[in-house]
């Protein structure tokens, strides 16, 4: 919009890359760093995903991972819970990457639920920086058609 | 201050409108393309600027959507003294800019402090002639209004400016910028008027063939109605990044 601010466009670009510790979502990964002082043990993220229908097509269920993609330390893991309430389906899960850093998500949990919201917890073991990805889609019953999905963060802290 | 490429054009534009001109000005208010989608739909939208301040083109343009959070909420012209969530599951996060450079070559997200995108801003380029209508796509996801409430529907009132030159809000002018704002929120961005016919709406409509009225609501629904809060205005319609503000200054 101004000669000054086209200049600092890349610079701010890379900051942006660099020094972000906000959440942030690229279809359905969620990927931040939790507690990145280290000094937070009690950190969580919490954040709600909806499913509605992809055309005439209607949720079943959401399926979710995550995976730890900072090094490993000894007692600290990322962990994901996974609700829901309501459609007279009230079910919770949860799953835990055991190995921090590796190229591999948790185990895959699978909520029933139907079109709706399902809420999404997380959180690690104790105090220190960890980053992670999470993965979360609403699907359809038969297991493979992706129905829409949005998410919204309540709270990350 | 204009933008180089601002006043190059506008210098081109006064020509062009020297020579050229004998066609009415519609003076438009910025607008959405649809206005009223379903629940439960995810539509393509787009902004659309309809001219400039006068014969200043339109160099960038802020828009901002109530959170929700201290949003005001009104239901069938009375206020409400509960929230948005009586009403609506999911909404704060269903707003997402398409990428496009057709009118402006930046654009960027306006997101709150977990990352959830209230609005979303676009300027820069050679500016959009203040003749011409500017389409700034975007796309709003799949609102779920509740289905346990008697709601009918939600008018989400949107905020928007449309800048000619950047200026600090002591600037703010008929010649510097265009607001399709609330007139009475109290805050530097509010449109000057009478009435309070700023700002463009979204209206999410339920759709009761799939979402019907519980019986309670005796078959008739209510209207809803959301406006972004002054805090929310002030904190989101300005144009930051990297934490430095971009417009007003």
């Amino acid at each position: 919009m101004s000669p000054h601010f086209f200049d600092r466009i890349p610079c701010i670009f890379f900051l942006i890359i660099v020094l972000t510790i906000a959440s942030s979502s690229h279809a359905h990964d969620a990927g931040a760093t939790m507690d990145p002082n280290g000094n937070v043990a009690s950190f969580t993220g919490f954040a709600q995903v909806s499913c509605t229908n992809s055309g005439s097509v209607p949720t079943d269920h959401l399926v979710a991972s995550i995976k730890d993609t900072s090094p490993p330390q000894d007692n600290l893991l990322v962990n994901l819970q996974v609700i829901h309430v309501g459609n007279n389906i009230n079910r919770a899960n949860s799953t835990t990457d055991a190995v921090s850093g590796d190229a591999n998500f948790s185990p895959e949990v699978r909520v029933p639920g139907g079109n709706g919201t399902y809420l999404l917890l997380v959180n690690k073991t104790g105090a220190g920086a960890r980053s992670f990805i999470v993965s979360y889609h609403c699907m359809a019953v038969d297991g493979v058609t992706h129905t829409d999905t949005d998410i919204l963060v309540y709270q990350f802290e | 201050m204009y933008t180089k490429q601002g006043l190059k054009f506008f210098t081109a534009s006064i020509a062009t409108v020297a020579i050229c001109v004998s066609g009415m000005s519609a003076f438009a208010h910025t607008r959405l393309e649809v206005a009223e989608i379903a629940d439960n739909t995810r539509a393509s939208n787009n902004v659309i600027v309809g001219h400039g301040c006068g014969e200043r083109n339109v160099i960038g343009t802020s828009v901002v959507f109530p959170d929700g959070v201290d949003s005001s909420v009104v239901v069938d012209g009375q206020p409400h003294t509960g929230t948005l969530a009586d009403f609506v599951d999911n909404w704060g996060n269903l707003i997402k800019k398409n990428y496009s450079k057709d009118v402006f070559t930046h654009q960027q997200s306006k997101t709150d402090a977990n990352g959830n995108v209230l609005g979303f801003w676009a300027g820069g380029g050679d500016s959009l002639p203040h003749d011409m209508n500017g389409y700034i796509p975007f796309r709003v996801g799949p609102v779920t209004l509740k289905s346990d409430s008697c709601v009918a529907s939600v008018k989400f009132y949107v905020s928007i400016a449309d800048i000619c030159e950047i200026t600090p809000t002591s600037g703010f002018n008929e010649n510097t910028v265009n607001f399709w704002t609330h007139n009475n929120l109290g805050t530097p961005y509010d449109r000057t008027g009478t009435t309070d016919d700023g700002p463009a709406t979204l209206t999410v409509v339920r759709d009761t063939t799939a979402n019907p009225l519980p019986e309670s609501c005796g078959g008739k629904g209510v209207a809803v109605e959301v406006k972004s809060s002054a805090a929310q205005i002030n904190r989101d319609m300005p144009i930051k990044l990297d934490g430095t503000q971009i417009w007003p200054q």
